[in-house]
Formats: C-alpha cells, sequence, structure tokens
C-alpha cells in the first residue's frame, strides 16, 4: 500500500481533458520525479492532488493519500491535510508569497493554522525552520518582506512553510527553475537533505531531466496530458521504452551529459521533430498522442495505447516500446555525450538531412579566415562521416580580424531602475564594470552569466541600443558607442540580434513575411523582397506558407525561426543570441541549436552567444566569456574553460550544472559558498 | 513641493482663464445700459484697474491669509458665504463616501467570490447599471419615487443644522444618488482587485499550508485588496466633490455647487475663481494624499517616496 | 536494427502549427462571440447610432414643433412616449437629442484623443525631462474636472454645446496622455522593439508600426468607455445650464425641464433619464466587452 495511489486521475477544463487518466502511486519515503514538457498537465497533476485547481478546472478519479480519497474527501478533511500531511512547494517564490505580509508571520502562519502552537511559540519555531532552510540571519528574515529577498532565499523560505509541520509528502512544483544554476544547486541539496533526514515522500515536478535524475529513485514521463513511461531513473537513462523518453534522454544527455576535454562542440544535437500540440488540442487527440512526431508510428497508434509492463518496474504505454537491450546508452561512460552513440542515433542522423550541394553557404573562407579549425565543406552529417560529429564551423583564432570589440565597459543604472531585477540594493547599481571583450570573424564566442551577471545589459551596448556609462564599443574599428543613430546604418545592417522570448520578440500583429522584410525595409537593402523572405524562410526551414500567418498561429520553436530569418535578412556578418534558446521546451532548444549551428557554417557568421546555461555555450560556442556581477571573470577557449576552469565562480557554476545521471550533492568539489547568497 | 508648484501652477491658470480673458467684468456687471463713469468707478472699487500681476498677487495673497475677497455681486466676505455652502457640501460627501463605501465593498467582494454562479452574475449586471445611471439621473428617481410618490423624504431644500435630524433627512436622498454611483463605480475596482487576489499564487500557498477558502481570503485578502481599491476610493473622491455640484442643483441644496452656478450666472468672478481653485486643490491635495497612503501600504514601494 | 524517433529535425523541419481550432479560440470574433457584455453593449450602442443617423433625416414630429392644444399628452399611438409641457412629441426630441449627444460625444472624444495620444507617445518615447513635464501637465489638467472646465468656459462664453464639448475634451485629454503612455512604454520594452532598432528602424517608423497598432486596442476601448462618460458629462452640464440653451432637444434639458413638471407628469423626467442611462449602459459594456475581447486574460475572469 503506497502512501499516495493516483489513479485515473482526469483534470479537464469544460470538456479539454488536461490530464487524461493517469496513474501512478508514491510510496512512503520514495523519491518520484514527474518528468513533462510544458502542457503536458505536470503541474496541474500536482495541484490535482493537493485538490487546489484554478477555478473552473475540476479532477474525477481517485487520490487516495493514507486511506483517504481526496476528490472525494469534504473540504474540511481536506485543509486538515493540506500543509500538515502533505505540503507543497511552487515554482514562482516570489508570487507564492504574500507581497505585504512579513515573512515571519507567514511561516508561523503554517504552524498555527493546525493548532499546533501558539502565537508566540510559532514565532521561536518559524526561526528554527528558517535556520533549517540554511538561512543566514533568521531573526533578519522574519521582519522581512518577501520583494526584500533574493530568490533563493525566498524558495527556501516557501521550503520552511512546507516542512513546518513535517509532512510525509512533499509536492515540489518546479520548484527551481526560476533560480539561478548556483542556487539551484543550494536549494537542491537542501531539498534533497531535508527530504532524506525528515523521511518524506517527495513527488518532484520539473521539465529537467537532469534535475529529477539527481533526486529521485524513479520517474514518471507524462506527454501531453497522458502518462507515457514509469521506470526507475536508473532503467529510464539507460534504455527507455517509450520513443518520447527516448528522445528526450538523448537530447538532455548531449546538452548535459558528461563533460570531458575529448567532447568535440557542433556535433549535431539528436531531437524530437516537431512539437507538442497544445494541451486543448492534444485532448481532442484520439490515440497515441505522440504518434505525429513518432518515427515508430503506425496504423495501430490510431488507437490509445495502455500503460502496461515493459518488464519488471518499466510500464509503457507505447503499441511499438523499443527494445531494451541494456547499455546502449552509456551515460557513465567515458566516452563524451552518451546521445552521441550511433546506436542511439540510429538512422535517424544517417538520414538525406543537413547534408547536400546547396548548403555550402557562400564564402566561408575570407581573407583572414584561414582559420586551422575550418573543417572543409560545413554539414556533411551524411552517410560517409557515418554519423560522426563534425566541427561546422571556424574557430575564430587570435590572428582573425577583430569584429566587435569592447574596451573596459561600464554601465551603470540608478537603483529606481535597477530594482526590476529583483535585487533590493539602494544608490546604484553598476551592471557592468570594466568589460573587456574581442569578438574575431569566424568567432562563436558563449556569454555565460547568472541573472544579475549584467550579460543582457552586455548585449544591448554591443548592439548599440543602449549606451554605456563609459568606455567604448567598436564595430570593425569603429566606435559606435557614441555615434547618433543615423551613423549607425551600416553596423546595423551587419550586426544583428535574436532574443530570448520567441513570443515577445514578433510583433503580434504582423505577419511573419512583414516581420522578416522589416530590416530588408529599414536598411534600404536592394533586391526583390519577397524573394528574399521566401530564401530566408526556407533557410531557417520554415513551411513556405507560414509567411501568411502570424506570431500567435506559431509554435514557440517556428517563433524563434522567424526570429532568426529576421536577423539573416540584411545578411549580417555578426549575430548577437540573448537567451535565445531559453525559453523554449528541451526537445525544441535542440532543433533550434542545431540550426544555428548550420546557419553559423552556413553564412559564416561570427556570433555572440549570452546564456545561464553552461550545456548550450559548451554545444555552440568555441570561446567562452563567464560573466560575474558585471566583470569577466574568466575566458578563453571553451574545452579549457569547461575542463580547466581558473576561477572559483566558473568552478562553482560547472559544477552546480545539473547534468544526467549526476547525484544532486556528488561532486564534492563543487565550491559551494563561493558566491555569496 | 511638486504639490506647492503644481497649486501654484492651478491658481495661474484659473486666474488668468478667468480674468484676463472675458473682457471687462465691470460692464458685464452693470449690463449695457451703464454709464462710463459707473464702470470705471466699480472697476477701481474692485482693483480690475491696477497691472494684472498685482491682481494676481492680491488675489493669491488674500487666499494664503485666509481672506477669499468680497463678492462682486451680493459684496458679503466670500469666505461667509463659501463657509455656510460647505456646510451643506461637506456632510453630502462625506455621506455619498459611506453610501458608496457600504454598496462597493460587499458588491465587489460577492461579484467576484461568486462570478462564475448566476448570483455573481446577477451582482455584475446590477453592478453595470449602477455605473450607467448617473448621479442627477438617479437623483431626480428618488425624488418621483420616494419624494413624490411615497412622501418618505424631503426632495428638496434646506433647513439648516440647527435642526440636525431635520437636516439630516434632507440630505439622505441626495446622499444616496451620489452614493450609489461612486459605489458602483469601486466595486467594479473591489471586484478586479479581489479576483486578482482569488487567483493569486500567494492565496494558493496558504491554502496549501491548510487554511480554508475564506480564512484565506480574509487573512491575505484583506490588505492586498485595500491597497488598489483605497488609491481608487481617492481619486473618486473628487468624483463626489463634482458630483455633489449637480446633486445640489437637483435638490436644490444651498451648497457650493448651487453657489458656483449662481455666480456663473452673475458673472461673479472673483466667487467663481476661488471655489473653481478650491476644487482643484482639493482633487490635487486628495491625489497627493492617496499616492503617501499607496506608498505607505506597500512596502514594496515605500523606499520610493 | 534499433529504430529511434530521435531525427534530425532537418529531416523533418516543420512543426505542427497549434492547430485551426485552438487559432480559432484565439479570434476577436471567438470572444466576441463569448462577451455577454460585448454583445449587449454592441446592440445598444448599434440601436443608439442608428437612430441617431435616422434622426437625421426623419423624426416622428418636428422635435421643436410646439403644439399647446396638445401638452403633457400621455403615450398613445400618436406620441409614443407623450408629449411634454408645449406640447412637443418627447419621442421625437429624444431621437433628436440622441444625436446631438453622440456627436459631441464623439467630437470631444476624437479632440481629446488628437491631444491625449501624441502627447503620451512623446511621454513614453523621450522619458527624462520633457516625458516628465507632459506628465506633470497632465496631472495639472487632471485637476480641473470637466465641470469645473465648463464652469470657466461657460462664465467667459456663456453656455453652449461648444462649452460642453470643449470641457469634456480637456477633461479627457490628461486620461488618453495617461493611458498612451502606460501603454507605449509597456510595448517599447518589448524584444520586438529592440530587434525593429537593431534593423536600424527609425524611431518614429517604431511608433508607427509597432507601437500604436499594439496599443489601438488600449485606446479603442478607452475611447468608447470615454464615449460614455461624455454621454453622462453632456447630460449633466446641459442639465445644469452650461450646455446648449433652451430649446434644443437635448437630454440633460429635457431632464431639467421635465424636473419642474415632476408632480404632474413624473413620466416626462423618466423618459430622458432611462434614455441617458441606456446610452451611457450601452458604451460601457461595449468598452468592457472590447476589454474581454482584446485582452483574453481578463476574459477569463468575466
Amino acid at each position: 500500500m503506497s502512501l499516495l495511489d493516483v489513479e485515473n486521475l482526469v483534470i479537464s477544463s469544460g470538456d479539454a481533458r488536461l490530464v487524461d487518466g493517469i496513474d501512478f502511486s508514491v510510496g512512503a519515503g520514495e523519491r518520484v520525479g514527474l518528468i513533462g514538457e510544458s502542457g503536458s498537465g505536470k503541474s496541474l497533476t500536482a495541484l490535482g492532488v493537493m485538490q487546489l485547481l484554478p477555478r473552473g478546472i475540476s479532477s474525477t478519479g481517485s487520490i487516495r493519500f493514507e486511506d483517504r480519497d481526496l476528490v472525494r474527501a469534504p473540504e474540511r478533511a481536506r485543509c486538515r491535510l493540506r500543509g500538515n500531511r502533505v505540503a507543497m512547494v511552487f515554482q514562482e517564490p516570489m508570487s507564492a508569497l504574500n507581497p505585504l505580509m512579513r515573512v515571519g508571520k507567514q511561516i508561523a502562519e503554517s504552524l498555527t493554522v493546525h493548532g499546533r502552537l501558539s502565537r508566540s511559540a510559532a514565532k521561536e519555531e518559524a526561526a528554527r525552520l528558517l535556520a533549517r532552510v540554511e538561512i543566514r540571519d533568521p531573526r533578519a528574515v522574519l521582519r522581512a518582506y518577501p520583494h526584500e529577498l533574493s530568490g533563493g532565499q525566498r524558495q527556501r523560505v516557501v521550503l520552511a512553510m512546507a516542512i513546518a509541520n513535517h509532512p510525509v509528502l512533499l509536492l515540489a512544483d518546479e520548484p527551481t527553475t526560476a533560480l539561478d544554476v548556483t542556487v539551484q544547486d543550494r536549494v537542491l541539496r537542501l531539498l534533497d537533505g531535508l527530504v532524506r533526514e525528515e523521511r518524506m515522500a517527495l513527488l518532484l515536478i520539473s521539465h529537467d531531466l537532469a534535475v529529477v535524475s539527481g533526486i529521485c529513485e524513479r520517474v514518471v514521463v507524462m506527454y501531453c496530458g497522458r502518462l507515457v513511461e514509469r521506470a526507475a531513473v536508473g532503467d529510464i537513462l539507460a534504455h527507455p521504452r517509450h520513443p518520447y523518453t527516448a528522445g528526450l534522454v538523448a537530447t538532455s544527455a548531449s546538452l548535459g551529459g558528461v563533460w570531458s576535454a575529448t567532447a568535440r562542440r557542433l556535433q549535431v544535437l539528436p531531437t524530437i521533430p516537431g512539437t507538442a500540440p497544445g494541451a486543448a488540442a492534444a485532448s481532442r487527440l484520439s490515440g497515441c498522442p505522440f504518434r505525429t512526431r513518432c518515427g515508430r508510428a503506425s496504423e495501430k497508434c490510431l488507437e490509445e495505447p495502455g500503460l502496461e509492463a515493459a518488464e519488471a518496474g518499466h510500464d509503457v504505454a507505447c503499441w511499438h516500446p523499443l527494445p531494451a537491450p541494456a547499455g546502449l546508452l552509456r551515460v557513465h561512460g567515458p566516452s563524451g555525450p552518451a546521445g552521441r552513440d550511433d546506436d542511439v542515433l540510429g538512422p535517424g542522423l544517417a538520414g538525406p538531412g543537413l547534408a547536400g550541394p546547396g548548403l555550402a553557404g557562400p564564402g566561408l573562407a575570407g581573407p583572414g579566415l584561414a582559420g586551422p579549425g575550418l573543417a572543409g565543406p560545413p554539414a556533411p552529417v551524411g552517410s560517409e562521416t557515418d554519423g560522426r560529429p563534425v566541427q561546422l564551423v571556424a574557430s575564430g583564432d587570435d590572428g582573425a580580424a577583430p569584429i566587435l570589440e569592447c574596451r573596459n565597459l561600464v554601465k551603470v543604472y540608478r537603483a529606481a531602475l535597477a530594482r526590476q531585477g529583483g535585487e533590493p540594493s539602494a544608490g546604484e547599481i553598476r551592471a557592468l564594470d570594466g568589460v573587456d571583450l574581442v569578438v574575431r570573424e569566424g568567432d562563436v564566442l558563449g556569454i555565460v552569466g547568472e541573472s544579475g551577471s549584467g550579460k543582457s545589459t552586455l548585449a544591448r551596448i554591443l548592439l548599440a541600443l543602449d549606451r554605456p556609462t563609459s568606455g567604448e564599443v567598436r564595430f570593425r574599428a569603429v566606435r559606435i558607442d557614441d555615434r547618433p543613430e543615423r551613423e549607425l546604418k551600416e553596423m546595423r545592417r551587419e550586426v544583428q540580434v535574436v532574443f530570448q522570448d520567441p513570443l515577445g520578440s514578433l510583433d503580434p500583429r504582423m505577419r511573419v513575411s512583414d516581420i522578416v522584410a522589416e530590416p530588408l525595409q529599414a536598411l534600404g537593402v536592394e533586391g526583390d523582397c519577397r524573394q528574399r523572405v521566401a530564401e530566408l524562410l526556407e533557410a531557417v526551414r520554415l513551411p513556405r506558407d507560414s509567411g501568411r500567418r502570424y506570431p500567435h498561429q506559431l509554435s514557440g520553436g517556428q517563433r524563434q525561426r522567424v526570429a532568426i530569418a529576421r536577423a539573416l535578412a540584411p545578411r549580417p556578418n555578426v549575430l548577437v543570441a540573448d537567451e535565445a534558446v531559453s525559453a523554449l521546451d528541451v526537445s525544441v532548444r535542440a532543433q533550434i541549436l542545431n540550426l544555428f549551428a548550420e546557419l553559423i557554417g552556413r553564412f559564416a557568421l561570427s556570433v555572440v552567444f549570452i546564456s545561464h546555461d553552461m550545456g548550450v555555450v559548451r554545444h555552440l560556442c568555441n570561446r567562452v566569456a563567464v560573466l560575474y556581477r558585471g566583470k569577466v571573470v574568466e575566458e578563453g577557449m571553451t574545452e579549457d574553460v569547461l575542463t580547466r576552469p581558473v576561477s572559483s565562480y566558473t568552478r562553482g557554476l560547472l559544477a552546480a550544472t545539473p547534468r544526467l545521471g549526476k547525484q544532486v550533492g556528488d561532486d564534492e568539489s563543487a565550491t559551494v559558498g563561493a558566491v555569496p547568497l | 513641493m511638486l504639490l506647492i508648484a503644481t497649486l501654484a501652477v492651478a491658481s495661474l491658470i484659473v486666474f488668468l482663464v478667468l480674468a484676463v480673458l472675458p473682457g471687462k467684468p465691470a460692464e458685464v456687471i452693470l449690463g449695457t445700459q451703464a454709464t462710463p463713469g459707473a464702470v470705471r468707478e466699480l472697476t477701481d472699487k474692485l482693483g480690475l484697474d491696477k497691472p494684472i500681476w498685482r491682481q494676481y498677487v492680491d488675489w493669491v495673497g488674500g487666499l494664503l491669509s485666509g481672506r477669499l475677497g468680497t463678492s462682486y455681486i451680493s459684496g458679503q466676505p466670500i469666505a461667509s458665504e463659501l463657509g455656510s455652502a460647505l456646510e451643506v457640501t461637506g456632510p453630502l460627501v462625506g455621506l455619498g463616501l459611506l453610501v458608496g463605501i457600504v454598496i462597493a465593498v460587499p458588491l465587489g467582494t460577492f461579484s467576484a467570490v461568486r462570478s462564475r454562479r448566476a448570483s455573481g452574475v446577477v451582482a455584475s449586471v446590477l453592478n453595470q447599471i449602477g455605473i450607467a445611471v448617473p448621479s442627477f439621473v438617479l437623483g431626480i428617481l428618488l425624488i418621483i419615487v420616494a419624494g413624490v410618490e411615497l412622501h418618505l423624504l424631503p426632495t428638496g431644500g434646506f433647513t439648516g443644522w440647527s435642526d440636525p435630524a431635520s437636516a439630516l433627512r434632507s440630505l439622505v436622498l441626495p446622499g444616496v444618488a451620489l452614493g450609489v454611483v461612486e459605489g458602483a463605480i469601486v466595486g467594479r475596482y473591489v471586484r478586479t482587485a479581489v479576483l486578482d487576489v482569488l487567483s493569486s499564487d500567494y492565496l494558493r500557498t496558504a491554502r496549501a499550508k491548510g487554511l480554508t477558502q475564506g480564512r484565506a481570503l480574509v487573512r491575505h485578502g484583506l490588505r492586498n485588496v485595500a491597497v488598489p481599491v483605497l488609491t481608487v476610493l481617492g481619486l473618486e473622491l473628487a468624483g463626489l466633490v463634482v458630483g455633489a455640484v449637480v446633486v445640489e442643483n437637483v435638490f436644490t441644496l444651498p451648497g457650493m455647487g448651487t453657489l458656483l452656478l449662481q455666480s456663473v450666472e452673475n458673472r461673479d468672478l472673483i466667487v467663481v475663481e476661488d471655489i473653481v481653485l478650491l476644487v482643484a486643490a482639493v482633487v490635487l491635495v486628495v491625489n497627493f494624499g492617496v499616492d503617501v497612503l499607496y506608498h505607505s501600504l506597500d512596502p514594496r514601494i515605500a523606499r520610493e517616496l | 536494427m534499433t529504430f529511434l524517433p530521435v531525427q534530425l529535425d532537418a529531416i523533418t523541419g516543420t512543426e505542427p502549427a497549434p492547430d485551426e481550432e485552438v487559432a480559432g479560440e484565439l479570434s476577436l470574433w471567438y470572444r466576441w462571440r463569448h462577451s455577454p457584455s460585448a454583445i449587449v453593449g454592441s446592440l445598444i450602442s448599434a440601436a443608439v447610432i442608428v437612430i441617431a443617423i435616422v434622426s437625421l433625416v426623419w423624426t416622428p414630429y418636428n422635435p421643436l414643433a410646439i403644439n399647446m392644444a396638445a401638452t403633457f399628452a400621455r403615450p398613445s399611438a400618436q406620441h409614443l412616449f407623450g408629449t411634454d409641457q408645449y406640447g412637443r412629441d418627447v419621442l421625437s426630441r429624444l431621437m433628436s437629442g440622441t444625436d446631438v449627444t453622440l456627436y459631441a460625444g464623439v467630437v470631444s472624444v476624437l479632440a481629446a484623443g488628437a491631444i491625449g495620444i501624441p502627447a503620451g507617445l512623446y511621454a513614453a518615447q523621450r522619458g527624462g525631462v520633457p516625458g516628465q513635464l507632459v506628465l506633470r501637465l497632465a496631472d495639472l489638467v487632471y485637476a480641473f474636472p470637466a465641470l469645473l472646465v465648463a464652469v470657466v468656459l461657460a462664465t467667459d462664453f456663456g453656455g453652449s454645446t461648444l462649452t460642453v464639448m470643449g470641457a469634456v475634451a480637456l477633461a479627457f485629454v490628461p486620461v488618453f496622455a495617461r493611458v498612451t503612455r502606460s501603454g507605449a512604454l509597456g510595448v517599447l520594452s518589448l524584444e520586438y522593439v529592440s530587434a525593429a532598432r537593431a534593423c536600424g528602424v527609425s524611431r518614429m517608423r517604431i511608433l508607427r508600426r509597432h507601437v500604436l497598432p499594439n496599443i489601438a486596442p488600449l485606446l479603442i476601448t478607452q475611447m468608447t468607455v470615454l464615449l460614455s462618460v461624455a454621454v453622462l458629462a453632456d447630460a449633466a452640464l446641459t442639465y445644469l445650464g452650461l450646455g446648449a440653451p433652451p430649446p434644443a432637444a437635448s437630454w440633460g434639458l429635457m431632464l431639467e425641464e421635465a424636473q419642474r413638471y415632476m408632480g404632474t407628469d413624473p413620466l416626462l423626467s423618466v423618459w430622458p433619464a432611462v434614455t441617458i442611462a441606456l446610452c451611457v449602459l450601452g458604451f460601457n459594456l461595449l468598452g468592457d466587452g472590447l476589454r474581454d475581447v482584446f485582452d483574453p486574460r481578463r476574459h477569463d475572469r468575466s
């Protein structure tokens, strides 16, 4: 008898079944991960267990918790259980706390509401709880309002409220997604420790396979509101049976797998084609929801597959599950990212794919570009290379001409503006504090930093969208930071940008073709505009008819392709990408990264790729600069920085980055505390 | 500081528009039959022969020292006329505010909490209708129903505060007419604020702690609803003052509005100037007060002030 | 042979778009049909506009024609709403009043928009001291409600429809300026504006191509709501004698005159009262409905 038994749980809004009959259980003291991409229904499932679904969304089925069916139990009984026997930690710690109530009072409330402690005793206990979640100055934090705390502190406060009454089951809904990597690592360690010490059962909801694999024993995979696979973590990583899970594992492994000096960049990432249909659309889909993206799909898949045991403790809902030869996926193996194994990628990689003569873009070999890394014609991921990864791009070497550079860049914001960043501090904020960078022709420079590192400010200044407080920016040796807009025409044509938010970076009231044509018109690029737009859409592999569509009619990945097409329109030489893949789901992220890699080679782009994600930067960039609090703390070739980091911050960042198969707290060399909270 | 500067600019605008634009007040007051001599005499007496900047300084100086000047027409000191008018308008606005709050808070809360049920929709519809019926229209309808048909309450006139009971009775209908509309407008904001709280993450957190929906709403909702609603309430105070001017006219109450409209009709410029500036000042001061209140209620922006 | 669905997206290259049905749910028409406010508001507003247009060419009687033989007539087949103290047909007067009210309302809203919207755009685009100055100016104007402006104008020039329009327009200018500014600031902070700037699109062109189209729903909604306020203000000011003088067929004036005969003929007050309320309700609901239609996030709540 498990602690929590969910049977045939259906969560629906109107006639849309957002969660469509899922079954899983969590045993006492067991740690279970619930994996799914956006719209998979994983968060709703957690809220369903708490019976705290948003208004207008209802649930049926049975949720047995400690011999009580939460779906049918009276609200009064549920209130007695919530926060007491079962507690929850939410994704966004800022909005999860009442902004107008002091933290101490909010924690104390958890203790008094179940009548366990008096008000004064609760205050004492609240301080103890804050110490328990490793908050340094509990007394001060008790008196603080939520906005006065950092993101990590807030999530610790939420965690303290959740464990206040020693619940037997803790639900954590993406508890670290809103946090920086280093903070995420520390919060995950804390969560892991608490769960073990308190002998709590944990249901960890996440989109990140690496995070789940670091803490949990078992994994439940959801896709489009349906449960597609459940098994022990090791089994899921080693031999996933559902094609979707397999794709997810392969993608996650190649981006967040084992790092070593021999790991080569710019191999083509394995991806899952297409995107998941939206929740409402998926609920109308009959049969297997994954069949439209599945290479194994057959007629049979028009019928909905049931969840069946593939082997002991490993259930899968698929008509054509993958066979399970053990050891296919050597996650812990020494030979670099497991997803690269030929067997895993199989014939998918050897398809027609990227190869083809038309792909060898114009003029890779510029005069100053004779780099040793220039590996012939780009993108021959065809049969002749046997799927071996090939570098698509020249590494910029020191001999190449600098194309974009900045010297001693300083940007100071007044506090009133900087406050939006959530960091409470008085006076002025030095977003950039003396940054020197050089981008040479053919460079793919990664800039890694956490929130508040100044990386987006740097992007805006490099693009001459903002002016630095001091210091200079040069484009082809000409200063641009002090030029009026009208003198920047040439630079604007050559330096283009791709932003993070695929929806926010496209005007919702313009058609795709108009969006892509905008720079052509603004910069007066000659030639047939319509023809050029068609070429660009082709280049980013958007369907021909997408030009007529509006951004909201496209999926997230397609929108980012439009943004890339717009950036390529004026035939730029430099591309600045600011967190360009961060907002995308894992499987789509890999597609876009592959597109980037291909386009960099095809159009001989020099790139500044800004990201918080080490895995992404490692994959794409030949050089890396690590930004911390407005300063470049480390810079060098990607392999060097990632394998032999010099600065303690970089070491901490690398150690904190979740990797598949790496247990939370495994890596004791991690310099925890190198970064003040 | 900003408030004082704004007030100074406002006074200058009022003065310029009213004292300079419309030609010679003395001619207007004495009518077309007046002899040039009489006009000159009156102009001297009113101090209108002085340079304009001097007139402005005199006026503002008078305002600052509490001397509001003398009515061109009645020859009465404006301070006393305005004072007795405010004895009516002040309580009327207060009553309107009270009625407004008494209507807005329950109506808005109810229609938000029950927004997915028929009763909540009905409340919402009533609310919309309340907004659509202007206070003076409602006043007239109230007179017809409560006064003319039912003979419940006085429908006009004011007997003065020497008999407080009767004074209050004559303010009831105007107060209700004024308050219902304001209540309906503020009620919409209450509804929005309560809906915001209901869908907030922190309310969900509170319920995850084991609080019941009602208790969570009271403990975590009240202050979060109060901040936006108090802001609107402050801004609507200005609306109440303006509404009072119209409602006084409906119920023939001798308040500030009646005084203002009389003075407009008589071209009693200095009275108009004083009242217009007074109302503008009230609006500016109230807006400023609301700003201060807003900042003190919300710790997130407290530091900005 | 193992066959994994792991493929290069380069092979397929295409992702399924959100299906048509979902796209359909996003359409304005769909949301309009699901917003009771929008439906009722559109119907009432349309009726008001049609009546105003019809009254230009036809009313049952001449709204100004006095007929002392038929004063205070009860509603009948000849005079649907009866006649007033001068025997004038109430329905005809209400119809012709619709025309006047709507005209005054639309002109004042458009005039206010013509000043307020550019001012708001300027304040948003410029920021700094000039932007602040525009804001302060808007605050200052905001301190003079339409009634005060009307009072001042009436003192200077006497009461007329023009007085009312001027007063209402001036009072609306700061509203437009504020709404436009905050809307434009929101759009200007979005990444597509940054992307456009990085493409070398000029500031004026960004305002025209990106900002204005994207705040247009906001402004249209605001205009509709302000139109209802304008109707209300027009009636109130005319009622106070600051608007069109008698014998004009204006709702406020009709109400003012009818009030004198409240004891003898209360219906005479009820007709214009109900008309004013219905008209305000119509535009108000339409504004509310448009907000639902344009902003689906709010739509969920109502």
